[in-house]
């Protein structure tokens, strides 16, 4: 049982060390470096799911502060702690994962001075920071319960009522708000997710499967550290608790199960009436806006949407339906699971799977966005099973787990006594996953450390046997240049002409294309290759003595300094004679880069066109159209070059 | 209101608007070559106008399209965004908190981030509206060879549209786009082919604004009804409660419940 | 091979530094904590004198050289003082430094850092003799000093054959990844075995805390057990 506990908490420490490594990479490298946000998908993970996902899934503050205080059903008085506790956390851990996701995380505090009435994100802005501080305030009395401040916790109970009531209606709000905050959408998000009623949908499916997910964390917990309370006794030994809501029915002998499931069956139905109402107004809206060809067409959005709504409210209101599972923690762990999953879902599609379509390119969250994402859940996590175990939040009183602060004497035999012993601590154990979990995650997420994202360009496409022309289009089909080779070669005198252009010759080259060096269109490219020189040079000059393949270690970097670029000798050493000095190019001391295609190209032909300008009579040799003019007049010619070639 | 009028039949896609823009917004010459073929409409934090070519040698521009009543500074949560007094609408960088809302707000995806900086804000086409504060020509208006795109008063260049589209009917198709379209733009374009398909499809008459500003009006109105029937309803079954416990059975209960709400 | 290399020098040597680092910070923290914290008011008794004299001399070894294990300690002192100057202020390594976190260190030169790698292997190979021929050593022995002392000899070695390319009989890219790999493993082990010394080595005679001993009480015991004569 507290086995179990123990290794939850260390797969939530996991990912809290996880999460804190993606939190300082993001401050750190800022959004673009971390995420796979673009323009087109501008909202993520975090936003969406921890931010919207989460604050649903903690509603179970306000409703169930709604049926004790307001309606005062008293069997659902238990409960009332977990869920403000829960509402508490999630909001919390919502507004912290927030943080990372603004681009100035520094400036959170600006809605509270700058106003804009008009937006709904204001709105929800002002409710989540005003229900926070209220579910704040509820919870103040079970923390200071254990200080003994009475009077205080006597002030706050007097005013729990008035308190309550304001929470609940900023909750109205805020949860049909965050809904409407897509209604600015309208010709974006996908039309089986947009619909006028957003806002009543999100209201009424936050409220059914806020109440749902209090259950599976009811149930969770207590399959953790109080199996009794809800999955019965295990043993014969004590009188069995008979789950039935109404002892008149007859059918008493179904399975012995704990004193709380009466409760839990019960409460579920609260539930689950929220989400069939939810349920009846996402079909009713599908006949309303004439949504069934959208949705049987087959695509991949309709089999979402489907999975999503099985989910969220078929599923969960089958199961509460049928009474055996009903009153079974398995079958009600089920439901409850499958609610809080779909909702989950549910605000995926509408924050970020239904701007699929629209934006043109798909968004999977990178690591680094599950790992903070899910990070934050699970030190929210640890928190509530922190206090839990040290507060009492659930009603039961049961024997505090305390972990054995075992203390361990230095010793340089440190692999049996500080490391293995300390597994069976608390806080020296999540140090151990500390020491493991962190360079794994700098190692996985530091964006220097990944592949390069750029897209290789292949510069010209054109034609290497005669070249005659050379068709540069920048991987932009339908946009495209023609450098006319063959016509500047005759042009500017035959043969002796190509060392006026072509600046290097390398070694089995005539004249060496540009785009050898020059790789990327608007990109500098490293062209220096160790490998090739490493083979290359050797075979020019002889040191004895040395190690075959060492030899060329010792030609280009200089003894007694560091082998790096700045000890070796420079490439004119070596490529004198390759270089034309004919024409004025300033090479450095180390060409390791080569410019960008586009730089090169605009640079060499401009230079030289604005000097021929005045000597062929040509005034508009100079300008952009000369060149480019492809765009729109040429299309004829292009015909005649491609039909030149052809007789080529 | 200002407006800027694009007959695309003049245009020849010679982008000397969008190195003007570049150099009078001190943008990044060479990242904004490289988002020319990344980005999918050529718009980027480096690059606030574009040329598309939606045809065979048909080019149209695509920016901010200053709309009459735009669905970002609705959007907007600090009012970060709003309306010059000729017409531009602009972005207050000091207000920004980078929450990207205008992002998904805007219905023609104008609003760009600059992602690779770790103190990123959000980048658009501001109309040149401290230059057209003096009564200056935008610096794409000025650096277009063709006059294809002209500035001017909004009302002024729509009579000069129709009255263009009306003289030539055999060449223009007989629609002024961002006349009508989210309650109007301010740039106005003609042309011979449908622009339908490029970046105006099928745009609604109604300005986005409509869809939520009403609503959100009523929220009050919402909140304080809700709480004075829970208020309400409270009462009641307050009293009820203690009806009921004069009368006998859930006495005892009643009682219990108040010692602990004491406690 | 030299993508290989590449992947060593970074994202494996991050992994594997950042791992000696957190295991050796995660001693210091515990020890300290246990130490400073949690027995903190058994600190009183403790005679601070005594326990830093005898850390001073463990590390300086004067004292031995005049009792009995004169050539292992005066060696493995040369190791110590050797070994470190070489890893940390090479030229070479001096470079890593400022890459990976901007440190501008003081280097020592390249003369003498190949006599103070040669030191270095040769005070290995004499502790690896001592181990095998000195009988009070041999006793005491574990198969992990060894291992240890061999993992530690090889990025010296590697080291200074990929400086040497003359006497080099390995291609410059094997050696210098031997190097590197080896030194990598030497990291991950570090805080897992007897060579997280670095950092406990400071808490070794504090941690007569926990023994709740008198100072001095070892000398009772060792009078207790081979009479007044034995001195330990």
């Amino acid at each position: 049982m507290l086995n179990k506990a123990r290794t939850l908490k260390d797969i939530l420490w996991f990912f809290v060390f996880f999460g804190l490594v993606a939190g300082i990479f993001r401050l750190w490298f800022g959004l673009g470096a971390t995420t796979n946000l673009t323009d087109s998908v501008p909202w993520g993970l975090w936003k969406v799911l921890n931010m919207i996902a989460g604050v649903a899934l903690s509603t179970c503050g306000f409703t169930i502060g709604f049926l004790v205080y307001v309606l005062r059903v008293e069997k659902f008085k238990p409960l009332i702690k977990p869920a403000i506790f829960v509402a508490f956390l999630g909001y919390g851990s919502s507004c912290f994962a927030l943080l990372f996701d603004i681009g100035l995380p520094y400036r959170f505090w600006h809605p509270l001075f700058m106003w804009n009435e008009h937006s709904f994100l204001f709105e929800v802005f002002w409710c989540v920071m005003l229900y926070f501080s209220v579910t704040f305030i509820e919870l103040m009395p079970n923390i200071l319960e254990k200080y003994k401040l009475k009077k205080t916790v006597g002030f706050l109970h007097k005013i729990t009522i008035g308190v309550v009531i304001i929470g609940i209606s900023l909750s109205t709000l805020h949860h049909s708000s965050l809904g409407s905050l897509f209604l600015i959408t309208p010709y974006r998000l996908f039309p089986l997710w947009y619909s006028s009623l957003l806002p009543v949908y999100f209201f009424t499916s936050a409220a059914g499967c806020g109440i749902m997910f209090l259950i599976f964390v009811k149930i969770l917990y207590s399959k953790l550290y109080n199996p009794v309370s809800v999955f019965g006794e295990q043993t014969n030994g004590k009188v069995p608790v008979v789950c039935s809501l109404n002892r008149n029915d007859g059918n008493t002998a179904t399975k012995e199960y704990g004193k709380d499931m009466p409760m839990l069956s019960s409460l579920s139905i609260v539930g689950a009436s929220l989400l069939a109402i939810y349920l009846i107004l996402k079909i009713y809206d599908l006949f309303r806006l004439n949504l069934f060809n959208t949705l049987l067409i087959g695509t991949w959005e309709s089999w979402i949407y489907i999975l999503e709504l099985l989910l969220t409210a078929v599923l969960p209101l089958v199961l509460v339906i049928i009474k055996k599972s009903r009153r079974s923690p398995y079958g009600l762990g089920t439901a409850t699971f499958s609610a809080s999953l779909g909702l989950a879902l549910n605000r995926l599609d509408v924050g970020i799977i239904g701007y699929f379509r629209d934006a043109g390119s798909a968004y999977f969250p990178s690591l680094t966005e599950w790992a903070l994402g899910i990070g934050v859940i699970a030190a929210a996590a640890l928190v509530f099973l922190f206090v839990a175990e040290n507060f009492s939040i659930f009603d039961e009183q049961w024997k505090v787990y305390k972990i054995n602060k075992g203390i361990f004497k230095a010793s340089f035999d440190t692999i049996n006594r500080v490391w293995q012993a300390a597994l069976h601590s608390g806080l020296q154990r999540t140090t151990i996953i500390g020491v493991f979990v962190l360079p794994i995650a700098f190692v996985l997420m530091y964006p220097q450390y990944k592949s390069d994202k750029g897209i290789y360009v292949v510069p010209a496409s054109g034609l290497n046997t005669i070249r005659s022309i050379l068709i540069i289009n920048a991987n932009t089909p339908g946009m495209s240049t023609e450098f006319p080779h063959l016509k500047h070669q005759e042009t500017l005198g035959k043969e002796q002409s190509c060392i006026e252009c072509h600046h290097i010759s390398l070694p089995d080259d005539k004249s060496t294309p540009c785009s050898r060096c020059h790789r990327k269109m608007f990109e500098k490219t490293l062209i220096f290759n160790h490998e090739m020189h490493k083979g290359w040079v050797a075979a020019d000059r002889q040191i004895p003595g040395l190690q075959p393949e060492n030899k060329t270690c010792a030609i280009c970097h200089l003894p007694g300094l560091p082998k790096d670029i700045n000890s070796a000798v420079g490439c004119m050493e070596c490529h004198k004679e390759d270089i034309h000095v004919a024409n004025t190019l300033n090479l450095p001391k180390q060409f390791l880069y080569a410019d960008s295609y586009f730089y090169v190209m605009h640079k060499r032909c401009i230079g030289c066109h604005q000097e021929r300008k005045q000597g062929v009579n040509k005034p508009n040799l100079d300008q952009c159209s000369n060149c480019h003019q492809s765009y729109y007049t040429q299309y004829e010619t292009k015909k005649e070059l491609y039909g030149s070639l052809a007789s080529d | 209101m200002v407006a800027v009028l694009m007959d695309i039949t003049k245009c020849t896609g010679c982008e000397k608007c969008v190195l003007a823009c570049i150099e009078k917004n001190n943008l990044n010459l060479e990242k904004s070559y490289f988002d020319r073929i990344t980005a999918r409409d050529g718009l980027s934090s480096d690059r606030f106008l574009s040329i598309n070519k939606i045809d065979k040698d048909r080019f149209a521009r695509l920016s901010c399209m200053h709309c009459l009543d735009p669905a970002c500074i609705s959007a907007c949560l600090v009012g970060g965004i709003t309306k010059s007094p000729k017409g531009a609408v602009i972005y207050d960088p000091d207000k920004c908190i980078g929450c990207r809302y205008c992002m998904l707000a805007c219905p023609f995806h104008i609003p760009r981030y600059e992602w690779n900086v770790t103190k990123p804000f959000m980048k658009k086409c501001n109309l040149c509206y401290d230059r057209i504060k003096d009564d200056e020509l935008p610096a794409c208006v000025e650096a277009c060879p063709n006059k294809a795109i002209v500035f001017g008063d909004r009302n002024k260049l729509l009579k000069q549209a129709h009255r263009t589209i009306n003289s030539k009917p055999e060449k223009y198709l007989q629609h002024v786009w961002g006349e009508k379209e989210y309650g109007g733009t301010s740039i106005l374009c003609i042309s011979d082919i449908d622009l339908a398909k490029t970046g105006w499809s099928d745009k609604p008459v109604t300005p986005i604004p409509h869809l939520t500003e009403p609503l959100i009006e009523k929220t009050p109105v919402i909140g304080l009804t809700v709480g004075g029937f829970l208020v309400g309803l409270n009462w009641i079954i307050r009293r009820r409660m203690e009806f009921s416990g004069q009368n006998g059975e859930t006495k005892n209960q009643t009682k219990k419940e108040d010692g602990q709400g004491d406690a | 091979m030299e993508q290989w290399i590449e992947f060593a020098k970074g994202p494996l040597f991050a992994f594997t530094f950042l791992i000696m680092i957190l295991g050796l910070a995660r001693h210091f923290i515990i020890q300290f904590y246990s130490i400073f914290i949690s027995k903190g008011k058994q600190l009183k008794n403790v005679s601070w004198r005594k326990i830093f004299s005898d850390m001073f001399s463990w590390v300086v070894p004067v004292k031995h050289l005049i009792k009995g294990t004169r050539i292992f300690s005066t060696v493995s002192f040369i190791f110590h003082v050797a070994a470190i100057l070489v890893s940390v202020f090479f030229i070479d390594h001096i470079v890593l430094w400022q890459n990976y976190l901007g440190i501008d260190l003081p280097s020592i030169g390249r003369a003498l850092a190949d006599i103070l790698t040669l030191v270095v292997i040769g005070c290995i190979l004499v502790l690896i003799a001592c181990r095998i021929f000195v009988r009070r050593q041999r006793e005491m022995r574990r198969k992990s000093d060894y291992v240890l002392l061999i993992m530690v000899l090889l990025p010296f070695l590697f080291g200074f054959l990929a400086g040497h390319p003359a006497i080099n009989p390995f291609p410059w890219n094997t050696a210098m990844l031997i190097h590197i790999l080896s030194g990598e493993a030497l990291f991950v082990v570090i805080p897992f075995t007897k060579l997280s010394h670095i950092v406990l080595y400071f808490f070794d005679r504090l941690s007569v805390v926990h023994w709740q001993l008198k100072p001095g009480a070892g000398d009772k015991v060792a009078k207790a057990l081979f009479g007044e004569e034995a001195k330990v």
